[in-house]
């Protein structure tokens, strides 16, 4: 098969989803309403074709004026005179009328421009379809813009048009404006509601002679920067990821809770993934920070990350447990990360996520909480569980032992792993922390419900926490003057919410 | 400050200190001429003569096709250099620009003044 000339975008994560780039010739419409972001996208296109790829590109303008465009992209930091000065870069401002006959001609002084500076990119601000605005029909048809579509060819440009949409690209109802069966390439961006805040997206609808990641991707806009990309994260990975997914039966992780690894035969596996459930205060998330102090004291790097509680509350919640973070994270052995809950953008945090595990490679992580994820994307729907899926390929991959904290709402016993988030079936290993009514005191159990590939205890274990100390599983037989209330294998029912004592001893029914 | 500034661009009417602003906020445009007196706002006639100042005094290039109606215009900022920026700071207020307007006004009728009174002069003698 010839090796395809692909022209870079160089726009972060814009390649990703279109397999590696543009076709070299092609003409892509980028479609949006006002304000979606076409404009920057198009002057990014050029600005990195000039600044980056070594090819030249031109800019046609129909409505922003000139000098406006370069103080806006002066905030990306595209420096655009720099690069009219260098000849790399030309912005001619016209109408669409005089452009229309520009393009067509043979000794079009556009076109002039254009090879003067070896442009090999162009883009078109500010068409109108056919559809939705100019109303002379003598230029504005299918022809006219095939037409059009063919000057550009003929120059071997690659053209990015910025077509302008009145009203919503869905209201359309799914009707093709006659431009986009001529086009090479169709990209629309859209602003789409979440609840009260808006977020954008970017839809490749149409790539023709070219694979693409279908579906629509999230981006944002950022001062300094310029666009970015974040491919959805539902949209499957490379099969490579899903046939590392599997952990390794040889290896074990310590949890770092005295007791623990000794119900599991010496700890996790390396790389499996663990799903630690349990009602607030029942001891997630104390379990979470000895378990990356183990890994800390063992050498092992590890992430966590927290969606509930910002970096200094999880420094002062260690310290009260005996666990100073702070060297650890100075050494580079551990890394806290915090996202904001509110209006997380999932797409985005997850390539963020992506970044740092390829980066930071530890052998340890901590999600604190899945129930935030949840709150944020929905539990009805494939949403939840489509982005748990992608987080566990991408930590198996890696061979990443991750504890999962989930919140179940239950404050006695537990009638379900998960409630509406059914994805305890995507786990290897599931943990429950429990409070215990027992007379009049409420006491913490810990019950490993799975654990595959391993013979563990499936017995309910009493566990404490004690300040400065953290979390220990206690033995299953109190020892004789130790305390005077009964173990835990004196009752049943323990997680059903009923406990009730065994018979004692010489007693029957 | 604004007698310089007009001299040192060599305008003459407030047609060509416009045109020039045009220019500068649109450095290379390709346009027919009633488009670009539609942009200025000026008679054709009125912009004709601006631009063909512009060229004389070297502001502007023009690259002309055989079959369009479009014209390209490319403004030379090199020459422009050391005093387009005061002259554009100066007109990003209306105050500004009104000054300057009126200045050239004034120059204008102290223009066809002096060759009011050469051709009455002349015409006595």
């Amino acid at each position: 098969m010839p090796e395809r000339d692909l022209v870079k975008t160089g726009i972060a994560g814009l390649d990703d989803i279109m397999a590696g780039g543009l076709l070299r010739g092609s003409v892509v419409l980028v479609e949006g309403t006002a304000g979606t972001g076409k404009t920057t996208l198009g002057v990014e296109f050029i600005y990195r074709g000039a600044a980056e790829f070594n090819e030249p590109g031109i800019i046609v303008l129909f409505e922003v004026s000139p000098d406006k465009l370069v103080r806006d992209a002066a905030l990306f930091g595209w420096d655009l005179p720099a690069l009219e000065r260098a000849g790399r870069l030309k912005i001619v401002f016209t109408t669409r009328q005089v452009f229309q006959q520009e393009i067509q001609q043979a000794d079009s002084l556009l076109l002039d421009e254009a090879a003067a500076i070896g442009a090999r990119r162009i883009f078109v601000d500010g068409l109108v379809p056919r559809a939705t605005g100019d109303t002379d029909t003598r230029r504005n048809t299918p022809e006219a813009f095939h037409l059009l579509a063919e000057g550009l060819q003929r120059e071997r440009l690659t053209a990015v048009l910025g077509v302008e949409i009145a009203g919503t690209l869905d209201a359309r109802l799914g009707a093709s404006l006659p431009e986009e069966f001529i086009a090479d390439t169709v990209i629309q961006l859209r602003t789409e509601p979440m609840e009260r805040a808006v977020q954008r997206s970017i839809e490749i609808v149409k790539a023709r002679g070219q694979d693409y990641r279908m579906g629509r991707h999230s981006f944002s806009i950022v001062d300094g920067k310029g666009i970015e990309v974040y491919r959805r994260v539902q949209a499957p990975r490379d099969s490579l990821r899903e046939e590392a997914a599997a952990f390794d039966p040889s290896t074990r992780v310590t949890t770092g809770v005295p007791g623990l690894d000794d119900l599991m035969g010496g700890g996790l596996f390396l790389g499996s993934t663990t799903l630690v459930v349990g009602i607030t205060g029942s001891g997630k998330s104390v379990m979470a920070l000895q378990y990356v102090a183990e890994g800390a004291r063992r050498g092992e790097r590890s992430i966590m990350l927290t969606l509930d509680e910002p970096r200094a509350q999880v420094l002062r919640n260690a310290a009260t447990i005996g666990i100073d973070l702070k060297p650890s994270i100075d050494t580079g052995l551990v890394r806290l990360v915090y996202d904001r809950p509110q209006e997380i953008e999932i797409d985005r945090h997850f390539l963020e996520l992506e970044k740092i595990v390829k980066e930071f490679q530890p052998r340890r992580a901590v999600i604190d909480s899945l129930s935030t994820y949840g709150s944020s994307l929905g539990s009805t729907g494939r949403s939840f569980r489509d982005f748990f899926h992608a987080v566990v390929a991408l930590m198996k991959e890696h061979q990443v032992t991750t504890l999962y904290n989930h919140e179940n709402p239950e404050l006695l016993g537990m009638s379900s792993v998960m409630g509406p988030y059914g994805v305890s079936s995507l786990v290897d290993n599931v943990v429950l922390l429990n409070w215990v009514e027992l007379g009049d005191t409420f006491r913490q159990a810990l019950t490993i419900a799975k654990m595959r590939a391993n013979a563990f205890d499936r017995t309910t274990r009493e566990c404490e926490i004690v300040n400065g100390h953290g979390m220990r599983v206690l033995p299953r037989e109190i020892p004789p003057g130790a305390t005077r209330r009964l173990a835990f294998w004196e009752y049943f029912g323990l997680v059903a919410r009923s406990p009730e004592r065994h018979a004692p001893p010489g007693i029957s029914g | 400050m604004a007698v310089q500034l007009v001299e040192a661009a060599g305008l003459r009417d407030a047609c060509d200190l416009d045109l020039l602003l045009f220019f500068s906020r649109h450095p290379r445009v390709v346009l027919s001429s009633e488009q670009l007196a539609a942009y200025v706002g000026y008679e054709l006639g009125q912009v004709a003569r601006a631009l063909d100042r512009l060229l004389e005094i070297g502001l502007l290039r023009r690259m002309l096709n055989q079959g369009g109606s479009g014209r390209m215009y490319v403004l030379e900022v090199g020459a422009a250099e050391p005093w387009l920026e005061p002259l554009q700071q100066m007109c990003a207020t209306p105050d500004g620009r009104n000054t300057l307007k009126g200045l050239l006004k004034q120059r204008q009728s102290e223009t066809g003044d002096a060759s009011n009174r050469r051709l009455s002069g002349a015409r006595s003698s």
